[in-house]
């Protein structure tokens, strides 16, 4: 069986897993990150809602939301808003949920008062309906007191895509096809009319850097905002994306597809583990495994009763130490449904690696 | 409408089936059902087509009944049954003697039925124990209980019947003559009604006692609930059933793509507000497991659960809810109660449905003196069924298009025909159950004489969100569907959806294990906090909903 060495690695590709492996990358420790597919956030939106977030550490949560920015800055898919002053965003019902941070694309899409905004369907995208979404999204407005205007209008992609249209095939040409960008642009822009800002499903692209996005909206000459679409969120997959992206580019070795077999652990030491390779298993040795794997961590440890110590180490229900250079990136059950959650765990399993290398050496 | 003859309470298959019977002997009626079709037991049951198997050794009368049901309705209601056929499996450390006594009850009965040595039976059925020692074939089916109502109502309405749904009954009317009228509110619109007429029938299941106290007579019903589960996909291809005395968790239907595993029995105070604990999900699997050893480790859907309804004749002693009769019984209130003009229904089974029907009927159209005889148990209720070869029309996938076929018999051409001038309407909506937009839009349709009023009802047209995904990308869709369709302004678009994914969370928060759970998550994810937003600027739990 294959062996590979590194300093660090990382089990899971959610938030949490992504911000870990950043923080290991940037204290310069060799890094590889293995999971079987995205987590979570991508079924999402691709916000961070604010929803539960008040019942965190606050200090803890602010460094690791300046952390995020910085690695979102670099991965060229910058995020907005921060943790006082939550923003006002519109979800697939048309209604206004209060956000901690978003892409900015998405949070272009906030309700200010005094704008006329076009709601902007495309034709033969079935799983969005401009004239709900505009009618839903008036009558919360006008809940919260905010005196916008919402009109309905609907633009068609002449090149033949196929039926039923989805954000996937939109979001591929957009990647793909300068053409078809172009084609868009020019087509948001016929129907803005008086309005000042363009609101559109969330179909640009999966791979776009905030930078070409920045461009897109220059060509459009309107303020653009995307929408929350169903699944898969092509907002989130770009974060994910661009996320991953740019790990690579720091050196982080990505074990993409990966199941993990098992872990190696003896004497309360984990020596690395094993994962599934095309056609033969393939060993990592760690000197450190961070494990942000969600509710799959369990699995992993080989119980599904277990907690966590002071250093975030592994502890059965009795007690006993499992390992004690395996750190968990995990959310605690009150914290389950707080979307930030994810990112404080993985910040803060990030942010013990230097404390538990001296320990080890001694 | 100012006046009909017959209004019957209760849009289950007994009152469905009375509807296609009064109109076939040409009696005008009107159903009433308070929620939507199949809203009561009907709906939440096995969906099986008892041989009379089960009741063989218990209940001889029950069993010939069932037997005789159950070959009528294969024939009239083809396209709503699938002729799996059934085992009675004995395991390992089951009474020998019950299966020698079922053995001879079936030859009684005249079930036809044959004995499987161990072997055999797991050629037929790999998944099943190998503590299986032997089994009886049998002619139990899979009925599909929303598309059999469905087939009453549409045979009726094409005589001349009428039905309406969400239609609440709220009083009677009262003459020296007896019962001449109802009141009945429509629970959507807040709309009320009134119709006059020369006879009630009360069959509306588990409410019965309730409807026939607004006529101010007492009907022991006894409710008796039992909690079945959904397990993604299809276990075994025949009803598997266990040989010995009925008890809990020992029948495994295959119904579509997924399995049904049930039921408890526990006596409930009535039809509403029913849960489901964990204890009994997990009995259920566990008593299941020992016939088919991999319902340990599966992936359940949802679990749901329905009341028997059963008729304590005011003889009976209080004994449990298996004991008593599976028996129907016909209640005259003009002998019973001197209440004339009105009639009940209660007990009895779906696989005697159309029986019962029969009875009432039969009933009814004497008080009227309306000559003539029943002719439910030889009139198809789909006429061209047997004789529809369909032509593939090649503008779905294979299985999009033979299920589409399969769902709407005939009508299926209109569909094919609106497909190919709009090719959009091609697009699969629910892809766990292959869903056209084409059907989603009929559904919704003003056209359509069985027109949906909520995402739900679409779903037991069509089995939209009946799939592993339980709706959580379909469901938006048909939500949008609605609106576009006019029937709901975006608000209240808003609120069916919300209700929409309540129901269909409910049922998958009793199971919330392995796989599903996941899926559980997601629509979580996806919706909970979209959907609670506004409600929780207002100060409420996000988890309301559930």
């Amino acid at each position: 069986m294959p062996i590979q060495s590194f300093d660090v690695v990382v089990v899971g590709a959610g938030i949490a897993g992504l911000t870990a492996a950043a923080m290991a990358r940037q204290q310069g420790f060799d890094t590889a990150l293995v999971a079987t597919g995205p987590g979570r956030f991508i079924y999402g939106a691709g916000w961070f809602s604010a929803d539960g977030n008040k019942d965190m550490d606050p200090e803890a949560l602010e460094k690791a939301i300046g952390l995020f920015r910085q690695m979102t800055d670099e991965a060229d898919c910058a995020f907005a808003g921060n943790l006082r002053e939550p923003q006002l965003l519109p979800t697939l019902m048309g209604d206004f949920l209060p956000v901690t941070l978003a892409p900015f694309t998405l949070w272009n899409a906030a309700p200010s008062a005094g704008a006329r905004i076009a709601m902007v369907g495309i034709e033969g995208l079935t799983g969005f309906d401009e004239n709900f979404m505009a009618e839903r999204m008036q009558a919360a407005a006008s809940g919260l007191g905010i005196s916008c205007v919402y009109k309905a209008r609907r633009i068609n992609i002449s090149r033949d895509l196929g039926l039923p249209l989805t954000p996937t095939r939109l979001a591929n040409c957009f990647d793909n096809d300068a053409a078809f960008r172009a084609e868009l642009a020019a087509s948001l822009s016929a129907v803005a009319g008086d309005c000042d800002r363009i609101l559109l499903p969330s179909v640009l692209g999966f791979q776009s850097s905030g930078t070409q996005l920045a461009q897109f909206i220059a060509a459009v000459g309107t303020q653009v905002g995307e929408l929350a679409t169903l699944p898969p969120s092509v907002a989130a997959m770009r974060v994910q994306n661009r996320l991953e992206h740019h790990l690579r580019n720091q050196g982080v070795e990505f074990y993409r597809g990966f199941p993990v077999r098992r872990l190696l652990i003896e004497n309360r030491r984990c020596t690395g583990l094993e994962i599934d390779g095309p056609g033969h298993g393939t060993t990592l040795h760690a000197q450190r495994l961070i494990l942000a794997a969600g509710s799959a961590n369990g699995a992993l440890l080989g119980t599904a009763e277990f907690q966590t110590d002071e250093a975030l180490h592994p502890v059965t229900s009795n007690g006993a130490l499992v390992a004690n250079n395996v750190t968990l990136a995990t959310t605690t059950a009150a914290a389950q449904h707080c979307s930030l959650a994810p990112l404080l765990a993985g910040f803060l399993a990030g942010s013990r690696m230097e404390r538990t290398e001296e320990s080890y050496a001694a | 409408m100012e006046s009909t003859q017959v209004v019957i309470i209760g849009g289950g298959a007994t009152g469905a089936g009375i509807l296609w019977d009064l109109s076939l002997r040409g009696i005008p009626a009107l159903l009433l059902e308070q929620g939507d079709i199949a809203n009561g037991a009907t709906g939440r049951c096995h969906g099986l087509l008892h041989s009379g198997g089960r009741y063989a050794v218990k209940d001889a009368h029950a069993a010939a009944e069932c037997l005789k049901e159950n070959l009528t309705l294969k024939r009239i209601a083809a396209h709503c049954v699938e002729d799996v056929g059934g085992l009675f499996v004995q395991c390992a450390q089951d009474d020998a003697a019950f299966f020698d006594q079922w053995d001879r009850a079936a030859d009684a009965t005249g079930i036809e039925h044959k004995f499987l040595t161990a072997d055999e039976t797991h050629a037929l059925e790999p998944n099943l124990s190998d503590d299986v020692v032997g089994a009886f074939t049998c002619p139990d089916a899979h009925v599909d209980v929303f598309r059999l109502v469905l087939a009453n109502l549409e045979a009726a309405v094409a005589r001349g019947g009428h039905y309406a749904t969400y239609s609440k009954v709220t009083a009677l009317d009262r003459s020296d003559k007896g019962i001449c009228g109802v009141h009945f509110t429509n629970t959507r619109s807040g709309e009320e009604h009134h119709v006059r007429c020369e006879v009630v029938v009360n069959a509306s299941g588990g409410w019965a006692e309730a409807t026939a106290a607004l006529a101010g007579i007492h009907v022991p019903v006894r409710c008796d609930k039992g909690a079945l589960l959904v397990i993604n996909h299809r276990l075994a291809s025949h009803v598997i059933n266990r040989c010995r005395k009925p008890g809990d968790g020992d029948i495994l239907v295959p119904a579509g793509p997924v399995s049904i595993l049930g039921t408890s029995s526990m006596q409930v105070p009535g039809p509403e507000g029913l849960t489901i604990a964990n204890e009994e999900i997990a009995a259920l699997l566990r008593v299941g497991a020992e016939m088919v050893p991999e319902l340990a480790d599966v992936r359940l859907l949802r679990a749901f659960c329905g009341v028997r309804p059963l008729y304590v004749p005011p003889t009976a002693t209080g004994s449990g809810g298996r004991e008593i009769s599976r028996g129907y019984a016909l209640i005259d209130h003009e002998n019973n109660d001197g209440v004339r003009g009105f009639v009940s229904i209660v007990g009895g089974k779906l696989t005697t449905y159309r029986r019962m029907a029969e009875a009432v009927s039969d009933c009814v159209a004497a008080k009227l003196g309306v000559q003539g005889e029943c002719k439910t148990a030889t009139t198809l209720l789909r006429p061209n069924a047997s004789t529809h070869h369909h032509k593939r029309a090649d503008l779905l996938p294979w299985a999009a298009e033979e299920k589409l076929v399969n769902r709407l018999g005939p009508n299926a051409d209109q569909i094919f025909a609106d497909i190919k001038r709009r090719p959009e309407l091609a697009e699969i909506v629910c892809e766990c159950e292959l869903v056209t937009r084409a059907e989603l839009e009929y559904s919704f349709s003003q056209d359509n004489p069985l027109s949906a009023q909520t995402i739900n009802d679409v779903g037991r047209r069509t089995r939209l969100g009946f799939g592993p995904c339980q709706g959580t990308y379909c469901g938006y869709k048909a939500m949008l569907a609605g609106y576009q369709s006019g029937k709901w302004s975006a608000e209240q678009a808003a609120r069916e959806f919300a209700t929409y994914l309540a129901e269909r969370w409910k049922g998958q928060a009793f199971v919330q294990q392995g796989k599903q759970a996941e899926q559980f998550d997601i629509g979580h994810e996806l919706y909970a906090t979209a959907i609670a937003s506004t409600e929780k600027q207002g100060g409420k739990d996000a988890n309301s909903i559930l």
